[in-house]
């Protein structure tokens, strides 16, 4: 059993020792893919939104649907790592964590795109300094912001015992500054049985308070376009 | 026992606070409420949450407050006794909790704050009811289309006069027609044409969904926007039944006579970027006593302008009774079944009374369309 395991830890912990070229190669890639990204926002940065080609009636097009889609699929990542919990399905450990991490980076996306949306973004401090609680934009801020919160608590807390692994076993391997991290994120963990227990409280607490979360987040985005007198839009069924 | 009276004291300056905080917010909410009710719930959260790990927390091999009495040997055997204890405990932690529901006893204030008054608009004057002084006298104003004398300036072969003298007059950007006139199908062949303004409803969609207060009511019964607060999110624009709003996609043209003018939600000058812009029922011009750009260019007078409190319209060669005029030709509201209440009466009509134009039902008179003798009325 002990071998096992430390095959275990040794395989989990490797890559955080040495990244491959083709780690390095796909990063790369990604970072062109994000760098094209930035350059066609200045160009709508410079020109105004008439580069997207919305125009007076249809005035809400990829970046708004796109929002939507993004905040679904921060939903499948809630689904497994909090709903699949609390119905003790066994299967969802390998995968729970990538969901968790979906979940954290669809959420910041989905909210990028709004923001991407907006004629002024300069001014998006008036939503905070003017907000009017009677819009239904505000209350998609609101309930975006506890979800985020939410989630990025559901991601951190689980890892608390993984990031004492890598506090240990990396001793002298990593950086000062990466050693630094593992320590002030670990949180002291020993792994004695009463921290177990009392993460496990934790988890649990945060597993029952993010599943109403989610479905009301879904509802308020959708109340966006139900509470408009759009045809269409203002029914459930069209 | 010290270990007791420490976590006493602990909780104690816990609940200080909590209450700390939320006399804090309540305080200074009072200067800007959205940012800081918001940072006011979190801190009395974080507050309430700490509270509670103060009540709860273990440290290492230190027995906590649940189950304090018994011993490492009773934990696994004796069944424990925790509810005397649990209950106190929770009930600080509710007590806790209060504090941090203090901000919600601002929300209706606040509300009020939001959605009571005008806007950023300073040029309305709020003067309190109507009063026999005419110059201080809150107006209601409402417009009234009579369709029997619109035939969309078919007959003049132009394109629609109000259109384009809107467009002149307050330099609206391309393509905007914040009066535009819509064509409809008639039940017997042929067309009606609608000119159609923003509505300036009483129970505007746009002003219940903008999430920064950038477009807003006025005593007057107008509805304005404040382009140095519009965020331009757009969703005024998904939210007006009557497609009435229009959005600055890039730069709009801005010509010298637009920069000449002060800044003011009444007159909508200069366009920015970014910003969405509509019908304004010209409320500057109104209170001067001149007729907004459209009643003025329609060749056949056709639009209505008027006072619903005074109970007076007109179309720059007659007066009309408001109230009058609505029942006797049955006039009626766009979307009525939307609930808008909008300020925009329509007389029911296709342009037959507009002579020259032959009418659904009588066929062409004697010199065609167009002819030279024509009148509005």
């Amino acid at each position: 059993m002990t071998r096992w395991r430390e095959r275990l830890v040794a395989k989990t912990v490797q890559p955080l020792m040495r990244t491959t070229p083709a780690y390095k190669l796909w990063v790369g890639f990604l970072v062109a893919v994000v760098l094209w990204g930035v350059f066609a926002y200045t160009r709508q940065w410079r020109n105004g939104l008439v580069e997207t080609a919305m125009r007076d009636r249809i005035s809400w097009g990829l970046y708004i649907s796109a929002f939507v889609f993004f905040i679904g699929i921060s939903h499948a990542g809630t689904l497994i790592s909090a709903i699949l919990r609390a119905s003790n399905a066994k299967w969802r450990a390998p995968v729970t964590r990538m969901a968790e991490f979906i979940t954290a980076v669809a959420l910041i996306t989905g909210a990028s795109f709004v923001i991407v949306d907006m004629g002024r973004p300069e001014r998006l401090l008036n939503v905070y300094q003017f907000g009017r609680w009677q819009s239904p934009i505000m209350w998609d801020v609101m309930a975006i912001t506890t979800y985020l919160t939410a989630s990025v608590l559901y991601l951190y807390a689980p890892m608390i015992p993984d990031l004492a692994l890598f506090r240990d076993r990396l001793k002298g391997k990593v950086g000062v500054v990466r050693e630094w991290f593992y320590r002030a994120a670990a949180l002291n963990w020993t792994g004695a049985e009463e921290q177990k227990k009392s993460l496990a409280k934790a988890i649990g607490v945060l597993m029952l308070i993010i599943m109403p979360i989610a479905v009301s987040v879904h509802t308020v985005v959708s109340w966006i376009f139900g509470m408009t007198l759009r045809v269409g839009w203002n029914t459930s069924i069209f | 026992m010290p270990s007791e009276r420490r976590d006493e004291s602990r909780t104690r300056s816990w609940i200080l606070a909590g209450a700390a905080v939320g006399a804090a917010t309540l305080g200074v909410t009072s200067l800007a409420p959205g940012a800081l009710v918001l940072l006011g719930l979190a801190l009395a959260i974080c507050a309430v949450a700490a509270g509670g790990m103060a009540l709860y927390r273990r440290r290492g091999h230190k027995r906590g407050r649940i189950g304090r009495h018994l011993s490492p040997q009773d934990v696994t055997t004796a069944p424990i006794d925790v509810g005397g204890l649990q209950r106190r405990a929770t009930l600080k932690l509710l007590g806790l909790g209060a504090l941090g529901a203090a901000p919600i006893a601002l929300a209706p204030r606040l509300i009020d704050r939001v959605v009571g008054g005008a806007g950023p608009s300073d040029a309305v004057p709020v003067t309190g009811g109507a009063t026999s002084d005419v110059a201080q006298r809150i107006r209601q104003w409402t417009m009234i289309i009579d369709l029997r004398y619109c035939d969309g300036c078919q007959g003049n072969g132009t394109a629609p006069q109000c259109t384009l003298a809107c467009i002149e007059g307050h330099f609206a950007p391309e393509p905007m027609e914040w009066i535009q006139v819509f064509e409809g199908e008639l039940a017997g062949g042929g067309t009606q044409f609608i000119p159609t303004p923003c509505q300036q409803c009483q129970n505007p969609p746009c002003v219940n969904v903008c999430p920064v207060g950038a477009t807003f009511s006025t005593p007057e019964g107008t509805v304005l926007i404040d382009q140095e607060r519009c965020i331009g999110c757009r969703i005024c624009m998904a939210a007006c039944p009557y497609d009435r709003r229009f959005f600055n996609w890039g730069d709009p043209p801005v010509p010298p006579e637009a920069l000449l003018a002060d800044y003011s939600p009444d007159h909508q000058v200069p366009a920015q970027r970014g910003t969405v812009m509509k019908c304004d029922f010209c409320p500057d011009m109104a209170r001067a006593g001149t007729l907004p750009f459209c009643v003025q260019a329609c060749p056949n007078d056709a639009i209505y302008y008027g006072d619903l409190e005074e109970d007076v319209a007109t179309n720059g060669k007659g007066v009309r009774q408001v109230s009058r005029l609505l029942s006797e030709t049955d006039a009626y509201r766009l979307k009525e079944h939307l609930g808008t209440e909008p300020r925009v009466f329509y007389v029911p009509g296709h342009g037959e009374l507009v002579a020259g134009i032959p009418s659904a039902r009588e066929g062409p008179t004697p010199n065609g369309p167009g002819s030279s003798e024509r009148k509005g009325r």
